[in-house]
């Protein structure tokens, strides 16, 4: 009999090295959150940069060349697990700088909710490097479960608690759905390793529990990634999160979602498309409809940014669809390539809408940022370019994210889904374009306390550097980043080599 | 002769049940007890799979399920607490402040 021994070699223990520095650094932040002397501000403030950065230094050096998995195959340390991992990481490094500059301060840079923090993060990074369900189950409740009390506890007011039970319910029941969908698979595949189960689905297309499984995960990856019909937790979780969770939720988790859908129906489900295509079909084409149309209405900025996500996702999920048929990287390239210029251009929009706010006014509704050209001339140009890149407008990243996901869609022939994204694109130009016009065509109303009183320099650096890096994306460097997008989504594709073969040992 | 196509039926109608409450009750507090019906129904499918099939992975995910679910239902309960303590209700009429 052949048991494997994990491998816990050194060679592990770097590869794993940014999800163990996360999780000492939350352990660390939650002891000191406890003493008095230790529990302040700047304490914690500097156990979570140097965790983040050590995670993300870790991240970095990580040199993948060959996917590899550890752990009897649940932890995959490869080229897309380090593409997820250094973005995630890279994103909640900004977020946790720029709380330093919002109302919030000294309620976020607390023990136990830089610990809670710091672990939401630590189930993202499991997340996408996980190659088994166990470990992709576990890492995504640890991130699920962390935002639902992060959501709650961090700003409560009646408004954020009520966010955060919707937000709570409806994410437990993706989270049962997706299970459900598992167990079904397993039972029916005998094993609970994506490889295994991609090997063993095709010839189990006949009984109707394998189906059931495919179609159950698909809802529940769907809800997680707020695609209509399962969107209805994101407005509301949106609009009552305090702004840079909300950014959080925009960005990293979306990123999450999109690499866990992609290395799941790309990579292990593509043979047996048949199956699930309709199904995503019909929910990318109902989410660019009905989260286009329904951001048309809003009047809080946050909530339409929120629907705007939902048919942001469907967006992406049209790449998604085109992976299906025999058509190489492309498909899943172009996905990741949006999902680097949507997180962005989000992260941009948000971040001025967090310095922007203040303890009076934490969810600026779209007659608050009238004339905001007049007295914050540089945040209204940063607010215009990212609602420009949202809409699609060259030269943004929107622009070349949208030509590569609806090119690699028209290759596959997935006509009908492309026509819907352009119609839905034409209908979001129109609520984009309000923004701009409200900030630069109207005049400046008198709130009740000003917005973003004082300059802040770590703002204007980020707002800055979101612009730069949107419009170099969209002009100079899309062909050499594709590239790189194509040779990062190769091994969606291809099964990954094990650590531990060479060890087995006979007994 | 009791087949695996059995127990899949039966867990199929647990999930649907607790699939129906969280959809349609007004208690919160129901609507938890739900949810954690969903994922016992979850768990069934995983220990019997793990029977039929002689390997031990199905049993080894119902440890996690049902740890994550201790989780899940520590912060439900936390925030369900809080709302009541606060306003005095647990109904989900009550939240209807954020809309549209």
């Amino acid at each position: 009999m052949n048991f494997n021994i994990p491998s816990l070699t050194a060679e592990f223990y770097l590869t794993t090295s940014p999800v163990l520095i996360l999780c000492f650094g939350a352990l660390v932040a939650m002891l000191a959150g406890v003493s008095r002397r230790l529990g302040g501000e700047l304490v914690i403030y500097s156990v979570l940069l140097l965790s983040l950065v050590g995670a993300l230094a870790a991240a970095v050096a990580a040199s993948p060349g060959v996917e590899t998995a550890y752990l009897s195959g649940s932890y995959l340390a490869g080229v897309l697990s380090r593409f997820g991992q250094v973005l995630i990481l890279l994103v909640s490094l900004i977020v946790t700088l720029l709380f330093k500059a919002t109302f919030l301060r000294d309620r976020f840079f607390r023990g136990e909710i830089a610990s809670l923090f710091l672990m939401v993060i630590t189930g993202m990074l499991i997340t996408v490097a996980s190659e088994d369900l166990v470990t992709l189950f576990v890492g995504l409740e640890l991130s699920s479960i962390g935002l639902y009390a992060l959501v709650g506890y961090l700003n409560p007011s009646r408004r954020s608690q009520e966010g955060a039970i919707k937000y709570f319910v409806l994410g437990s029941f993706a989270a049962a759905l997706l299970l459900f969908g598992f167990a079904l698979l397993y039972v029916s595949t005998g094993s609970l390793r994506l490889t295994e189960v991609s090997q063993a689905v095709p010839k189990l297309l006949g009984h109707n529990w394998v189906k059931l499984g495919v179609v159950f995960s698909l809802a529940g990856i769907s809800f997680k990634l707020a695609l209509a019909p399962f969107h209805l937790w994101a407005p509301d979780a949106y609009e009552s999160a305090p702004t840079g969770l909300t950014a959080l939720m925009a960005t990293t988790v979306k990123a999450m979602v999109i690499i866990l859908a992609a290395r799941f129906f790309a990579g292990s489900l593509a043979s047996v498309y048949e199956v699930w295509l309709p199904a995503l079909m019909f929910v990318a084409a109902i989410s660019m409809i009905l989260g286009n149309i329904m951001a048309l209405v809003q009047s809080s900025l946050k909530r339409m940014l929120a629907y705007s996500s939902i048919a942001h996702s469907g967006y992406m999920a049209i790449a998604i669809c085109a992976s299906s048929a025999n058509s190489g990287s492309l498909p899943v390239a172009a996905v990741l390539y949006y999902l680097v210029g949507y997180t962005i251009v989000s992260l941009g929009a948000f971040s001025i809408l967090m310095w922007l706010e203040n303890k009076d006014n934490d969810n600026l509704l779209l007659d608050d940022i009238s004339g905001l050209s007049k007295t914050h001339p540089w945040a209204a140009f940063g607010l215009a370019v990212c609602m420009f890149s949202f809409a699609g407008m060259p030269p943004t990243v929107g622009f070349i994210g949208k030509f590569f996901v609806f090119n690699s869609a028209l290759i596959n022939h997935l006509t009908g889904l492309v026509l819907i994204g352009v119609i839905g694109s034409s209908i979001s130009l129109f609520y984009y374009l309000r923004v701009i016009v409200r900030m630069y065509m109207a005049d400046p109303i008198q709130l009740p306390t000003q917005l973003a009183p004082k300059p802040s320099l770590l703002v204007a650096v980020v707002i800055g550097a979101t612009v730069i890096a949107n419009l170099a994306l969209g002009t100079v460097l899309p062909e050499a980043a594709m590239k790189w997008m194509v040779e990062t989504s190769k091994e969606v594709a291809a099964a990954p080599g094990s650590a531990e073969d060479s060890q087995s040992v006979s007994h | 002769m009791v087949s695996i196509d059995h127990y899949l039926v039966l867990a199929t109608f647990m999930f649907l049940c607790g699939t129906l409450g969280v959809l349609f009750r007004r208690n919160l507090l129901m609507v938890l007890m739900s949810i954690e019906l969903m994922l016992n129904a979850v768990n069934l499918v995983f220990v019997s799979g793990s029977r039929l099939l002689g390997n031990l992975d199905g049993q080894v995910m119902v440890f996690f399920i049902i740890t994550v679910a201790a989780c899940e239902a520590g912060v439900g309960l936390a925030m369900v607490i809080a709302l009541f303590r606060r306003y005095g209700t647990v109904d989900t009429n009550f939240l209807r402040v954020l809309r549209g």
